[in-house]
């Protein structure tokens, strides 16, 4: 395996911008061979997805200025002069596949000629063998129906469709290398797990080289052979996947690795962030980059001005100088007091429906199906716990937590917050009840008015609500919640787009609690937020629930964050509970097929346990809501389907005490796993 | 897709309907009617009277809406009490000459202005697309009347190759009446021309920042691939709302131009009749304008339909 | 807000921006101190320097009827100023309110104003002026409130667009979450947040608006005729166009100007103020 596919040498790239620079690429080096599979992680804006970029030359130039060289197959492919031949390379022989794969495909177009299009350009075939080719591509990425969906147009596939289109048109001229920048980060982590494998085995097939670009760190765990971690624009360390997480050898993997959720953890593991937030890159660090946040850092680090990369075993090196990290907290054991949960209902959710009509027609529109977002829901929320809440997008959490806000009203069903059904409540009385119970919105950015400062936007329900008497009082309110999130009040009069992500997020939590609620719906509270962020958050939330007495509905879509924070968890499918129960039951036992194929699907940034683990990837897209299947609506994806499946729609019902399922078949899976477990 | 364009045709027909509407509410606005112009001084309270009930200017306004509702559906426009005929027969004639000159002028700022908005999208910050932005910007800025009264200086009083103003109609004189409509119809167009340079430039470098320009840029596509095959398409769908809004715009226009050149069209009839107070001549000319409009933008929809097969697939979705 | 810093520099940096900046103000200017800048009485006749050629005396001669030229022109400015600054409030104001209605309840509410709209922007915006101005009767006043309801559908238009996009940011919604009223809602946030597109198209509007005034003047339809307006001075001077050609020329270059001057300084506004165009001037 000496051969390389291509070798990236001191790659720099800036970003001359007319008043300032960003340095976004500094030095970085990586080779690559064939058939293998290379995973670069990092946190946003650490330049890993500029670097993969600019070897191709895709960033638009200028303002972007390129040093440094990336050869593939003798020829420098950064080297202006080799534009003609790195046109003939790109697409041809190194494919980059995108993040957002709606939007990379051009909607006016159909998806089958877009395909044909670099066949035709490379192979230089004619139109029916190109034609003849992007069928059997299509189908090697299984798209069912391929010959029929060669006519089709962009819009009329799901994401999850699209990414497979996006590959088979990156591997239509059987590329040497592969480059999968985030491409899975968009999509549900069913559909993500399915991807990813079934990526996995077309390079393995191929013996295509593989480079995935993303900032999990379970996938890389789960797939890649060598990983290059980034940071600040620089790879701080490298080497075979076993090594970076066994051994990881700079203070910045250590730290990430401390940060993330896992799903082996312990529950009440208190979560390592690394404080602060990454540089932004308008000037090249002095020293190293990492210093600002390190825990671990030496009195020479923020000064020494070259940080040559140290063999620190086999393959592996690192940036970091510390000859003596300590990895000891990786499995830290500091612990949060464990909660004592009183059996006293706070809130209560009795036979909940939402449909939304479908209408149509042209002048006088008439309903012709509905559109079932949520389905018979029963949930019991006790005071003081966190009800963890996980399902795919399109699974109705959204619209159950908006239903409790009141901001769309349910078609039937009770919603009893401390006896009072919220539902029946008017307009004025249900804006009252905001007070009591509030929302901590995904994106901490598009909830901020970007015209208000910080202090106004965590005053503005003290304002509304007219909880305080006198400018005096408000000002000293305003500044108590900064402090309860862990904001400076000083950063009163900033603007939201002045702060960091951690620091929007925490406004957003200071202004949920303004008005003293009791119980907040977090909805996707974390997922915007870089992994070092999210700890932080997720911690601040952990502490504030034990301060201030707090219930929270916590709704995810990664499991391993969900069952960290959760007392309780319940896991939705279109528009039902699958299956509920208490955190550990419910992990330690999954009793659901569909449960089991989210856990599974989640990655766990460990290879040792990833070898391990057996992948119950289930098949096909989540279905849309509006063409529910009949029975189980799960059956049609589910691996142990009987006939009885599509029959009748399964009731809960209690398997062991306090664990809840839907599903006919529970006990036999189980059963036969069990068996087939010991087995081995 | 049918249901698109029926959908499209109701909700013209609505907005026909509202514009019929305001035209005559508009007129019904004016102090003063048509009795007044009639009988000038000879006005007596008794002559008047009968005059306004021959007229049914006794009746409420809005029966009288109607009333002149129902005789537009029999193509029936009221009759000028000006020209003592009828508006239809007045207006067919006019709308010819507008139509001739107003097509010539869409047609002119369509082809030349979507081309130079390409060029100078293409050519970013280089010198022909600052050329081009700045000549864009002083044709939307200049006003028709003005360039106008210079090209009649330029052409006609100093270098006298064109005629100064005055129509002669094609049958009669085809060299004398193209020499006649070159002026007014390049005068037209500047507007619009200039518009749609603009909107074709930024409509361009909004779709070549898309992610499917890059991916068509990863695939290893040539840059004048890149932009006939998936930049232009893309690109079209707002140009083409804007050639909805162009009529609109020549109308607008032409009823200067025609002022200017002394052309017997649309413009200089309803600018007449305002003076002239022909209040169901000036209904008239308001109404066909407005259809004129309503159609250009219907017909623009439908054609979305055909660029967009996001538009064609709502049938399935409604 | 954007800083008044980069405000500057963005002004400096586009030499045409500052530019269109510095000829706005001088028209302004003359339009304001008019009666202190103008050398005679417009309106004073002098049969004796009919069509009199530049002098010292006249920096722009004089016209048919032995009026100073410059005077008039000074005095056009403040026609034009006063018109277009009135009925862009006018159709400002009206346009706002009615667009952030359609476009925050929708329902029934959006679709009559929709097709209403619809409707206006069904004839040409100088043909409604012009209806409405007759209709209304000729004085100044109702000049401006034929040429701002003339130009209400685009303001629609535009804050309805913008409503409708801001309702469904996330901070719309956390306001509503909150306990916000929908006044607050559409006063607190939706308004502040559509403003610089509102600046944006009222200063491209204001060009608009001196064109309109302009072009009715010069039909004979604008402000009444014993006013000075650049319009009716383009349209007096057509007839002696062989041989007093700058009778014309003058007040239509004026007129382009400033209309320029507002198209520029409206596009530059608009760079300035989208945050993706800021960054990289």
């Amino acid at each position: 395996m000496d051969k390389t596919v291509l070798n990236v040498n001191k790659l720099q790239t800036e970003f001359r911008m007319r008043r300032y620079t960003v340095y976004a690429v500094n030095g970085v080096s990586y080779d690559i061979h064939p058939g293998e599979i290379v995973g670069v992680v990092g946190e946003s804006g650490c330049g890993k997805s500029v670097s993969q970029m600019s070897t191709l030359r895709l960033v638009p130039s200028p303002p972007a200025h390129i040093a440094g060289n990336a050869v593939y197959e003798g020829k420098d492919l950064v080297d202006p002069s080799n534009a003609e031949y790195l046109r003939s390379v790109r697409g041809g022989k190194i494919a980059m596949i995108f993040q957002e794969p709606m939007t990379s495909l051009n909607p006016v177009m159909k998806v089958g000629e877009q395909i044909s299009e670099a066949i035709r350009l490379h192979m230089k075939l004619g139109a029916n063998e190109a034609r003849a080719r992007t069928i059997e591509l299509m189908k090697k990425v299984r798209i069912p129906d391929a010959e029929e969906r060669y006519e089709s147009y962009p819009h009329e596939f799901s994401g999850g469709m699209c990414q497979r289109l996006m590959i088979a048109m990156a591997m239509s001229c059987d590329p040497d290398l592969l480059i999968a920048d985030e491409s899975t980060t968009a999509l549900d982590v069913t559909i993500q797990a399915q991807i990813l494998e079934m990526l996995r085995d077309v390079v393995r097939e191929t013996q295509t080289a593989l480079l995935i670009v993303t900032h999990n760190l379970g996938i890389v765990a789960r797939y890649a052979d060598k990983i290059y971690v980034m940071y600040a624009g620089s790879v701080v360390e490298y080497g075979r996947a076993a090594d970076i997480f066994t051994a990881p050898s700079h203070a910045y993997t250590i730290g990430l690795l401390n940060s993330v959720p896992r799903l082996d953890d312990d529950k009440d593991r208190m979560l390592m962030p690394i404080e602060g937030f990454p540089p932004n890159l308008q000037s090249r660090p002095e020293g190293c980059a990492f210093s600002a946040r390190c825990t671990q850092k030496l009195p020479e680090c923020a000064s020494c001005s070259e940080f040559p990369l140290k063999m620190v075993g086999d393959g592996h090196y690192s940036l970091c100088i510390n000859d003596h990290l300590d990895r000891s907290q990786r499995r830290s054991d500091t612990l949060f007091e464990a909660k004592r949960i009183p059996d006293e209902t706070l809130l209560e959710i009795r036979g909940l429906h939402r449909e939304f009509p479908v209408k149509k027609g042209i002048l006088f529109k008439k309903t012709v199906g509905k559109v079932h977002a949520l389905n018979d829901v029963n949930l019991r929320i006790r005071r003081g716990e966190t009800l963890g809440l996980v399902g795919e997008s399109g699974c109705g959490k959204t619209t159950l937590a908006r239903s409790i806000l009141g901001l769309i009203s349910p078609t039937s069903g009770e919603i009893l917050y401390q006896g009072t059904d919220l539902t029946k409540l008017d307009k004025r009385k249900t804006r009252e009840m905001r007070k009591d119970i509030q929302l901590i919105f995904q994106d901490p950015f598009a909830s901020l008015d970007p015209r208000m400062s910080i202090g106004s936007i965590i005053g503005e329900p003290l304002v509304v609500h007219k909880l305080t008497s006198g400018k005096a009082e408000y000002l000293k309110r305003v500044e108590e919640l900064f402090i309860m999130v862990g904001l400076d009040p000083s950063l009163r009069d900033r603007s939201p787009h002045e702060l960091s992500g951690g620091q929007r997020q925490r406004v957003g939590i200071a202004r949920a609690l303004a008005s003293e609620p009791r119980f907040l719906v977090c909805d996707e509270p974390v997922s915007a937020l870089d992994v070092s962020v999210q700890a932080q958050i997720l911690n601040l939330l952990e502490r504030l629930q034990r301060e201030l007495g707090l219930t929270y509905l916590f709704i995810a879509h990664d499991l391993s964050v969900v069952r960290h924070i959760s007392d309780t968890i319940a896991v939705m499918y279109l528009g039902r509970i699958v299956e509920k129960g208490d955190w550990k039951t419910l992990c330690k036992n999954p009793m659901h097929p569909y449960t089991r194929a989210l856990l599974s699907a989640v990655p766990i940034p460990d290879p040792e346990i990833e070898r391990t683990r057996n992948i119950e990837a289930i098949k096909g897209d989540v279905p849309s809501v509006s063409r529910l299947p009949g029975g189980c609506s799960f059956h049609p994806r589910c691996p142990y389907a009987s006939a009885d499946c599509a029959a009748a729609v399964p009731e809960l019902r209690e398997t062991e005490p306090g664990h809840f399922v839907a599903c006919p078949v529970a006990d036999a899976i189980r059963g036969a796993k069990s068996q087939a477990g010991s087995a081995e | 897709m049918t249901q698109y364009i029926v959908k499209k045709i109701f909700q013209a027909l609505l907005v026909l309907l509202i514009v019929t509407f305001i035209s005559y509410l508009i007129m019904e606005l004016i102090p003063g009617d048509a009795v007044d112009f009639l009988l000038g001084l000879e006005a007596t309270p008794e002559k008047a009277a009968a005059l306004r009930a021959s007229l049914n200017l006794d009746k409420p306004f809005i029966v009288r809406y109607f009333m002149w509702l129902g005789g537009l559906f029999r193509g029936d426009m009221g009759t000028s009490i000006f020209y003592n005929d009828s508006v239809t027969n007045i207006l067919v004639k006019k709308l010819l000459v507008t139509f001739r000159m107003g097509f010539a002028a869409l047609i002119i700022s369509t082809v030349v202005g979507i081309t130079l908005g390409v060029v100078s999208a293409v050519n970013r910050g280089g010198f022909w697309d600052n050329l081009i932005s700045f000549f864009a910007n002083i044709g939307i800025s200049i006003p028709a009347f003005w360039l106008g009264i210079l090209f009649i200086i330029l052409f006609a009083v100093k270098m006298k190759v064109l005629p100064v103003q005055g129509y002669t109609d094609p049958s009669a004189d085809f060299w004398l009446h193209t020499k006649q409509m070159v002026m007014p119809v390049i005068v037209t167009a500047v507007g619009a021309l200039s518009s749609m340079v603009r909107q074709t430039r930024s409509a361009v470098l909004e779709t070549i920042s898309q992610d499917y320009v890059r991916t068509a840029r990863e695939k290893g596509l040539r840059e004048r691939a890149i932009l006939i095959k998936h930049v232009l398409r893309n690109a079209l769908i707002p140009i083409l709302t804007l050639l909805g809004m162009q009529i609109r715009v020549l109308f607008g226009g032409v009823v200067i131009v025609e002022n200017i050149f002394a052309i017997p069209g649309m413009g200089r009839l309803l600018v007449n009749s305002v003076f002239n107070r022909d209040i169901t001549v000036v209904q008239g000319c308001i109404l066909i304008m407005g259809i004129v409009v309503i159609i250009a933008n219907l017909l623009v929809d439908v054609s979305y339909g055909f660029v967009d097969p996001r538009i064609r697939e709502i049938k399935d979705v409604a | 807000m954007m800083k008044k810093g980069s405000f500057i520099r963005v002004l400096v940096s586009r030499w045409t921006v500052l530019l269109s900046v510095i000829l706005i103000a001088l028209f302004i200017i003359a339009a304001v101190f008019a009666p202190l800048l103008m050398p005679y009485d417009p309106l004073a006749m002098d049969l004796p320097n009919r069509l009199a050629a530049p002098s010292l005396k006249h920096l722009l001669g004089c016209d048919l009827m032995g009026r100073d030229i410059m005077s008039r022109i000074i005095y056009g400015a403040r026609t034009s100023m006063l018109i277009a600054f009135v009925s862009i409030i006018i159709g400002g104001i009206a346009g706002t309110l009615l667009g952030l209605v359609a476009g925050y309840f929708g329902g029934v509410v959006d679709t009559v104003i929709m097709r209403l709209t619809d409707a206006m922007m069904a004839i040409p915006q100088i043909v409604l002026a012009l209806g409405i101005g007759v209709a209304l009767g000729r004085s100044t006043l109702n000049l401006m409130i034929a040429i701002g309801v003339s130009s209400v559908p685009a303001y629609i238009r535009m804050m309805r667009g913008q409503t409708v996009s801001t309702k469904n940011q996330m901070y719309v919604l956390s306001a509503n979450v909150i306990g916000c009223s929908d006044s607050r809602v559409m006063y607190r946030h939706i308004l502040p947040n559509s403003i610089s597109p509102l600046i944006v198209t009222a200063t491209i509007n204001l060009g608009g608006a001196i064109m309109a005034e302009a072009s009715l003047s010069y039909l004979g339809l604008g402000v009444p005729p014993e006013i000075p307006a650049w319009g009716t001075m383009v349209s007096d001077g057509f007839q002696y166009i062989e041989t007093a050609p700058m009778l014309s020329v003058i007040p239509g270059l004026c007129i382009m100007l400033v209309v320029l001057a507002f198209n520029i300084f409206g596009d530059g506004l608009r760079d300035m103020l989208d945050p993706r165009v800021r960054g990289s001037l």
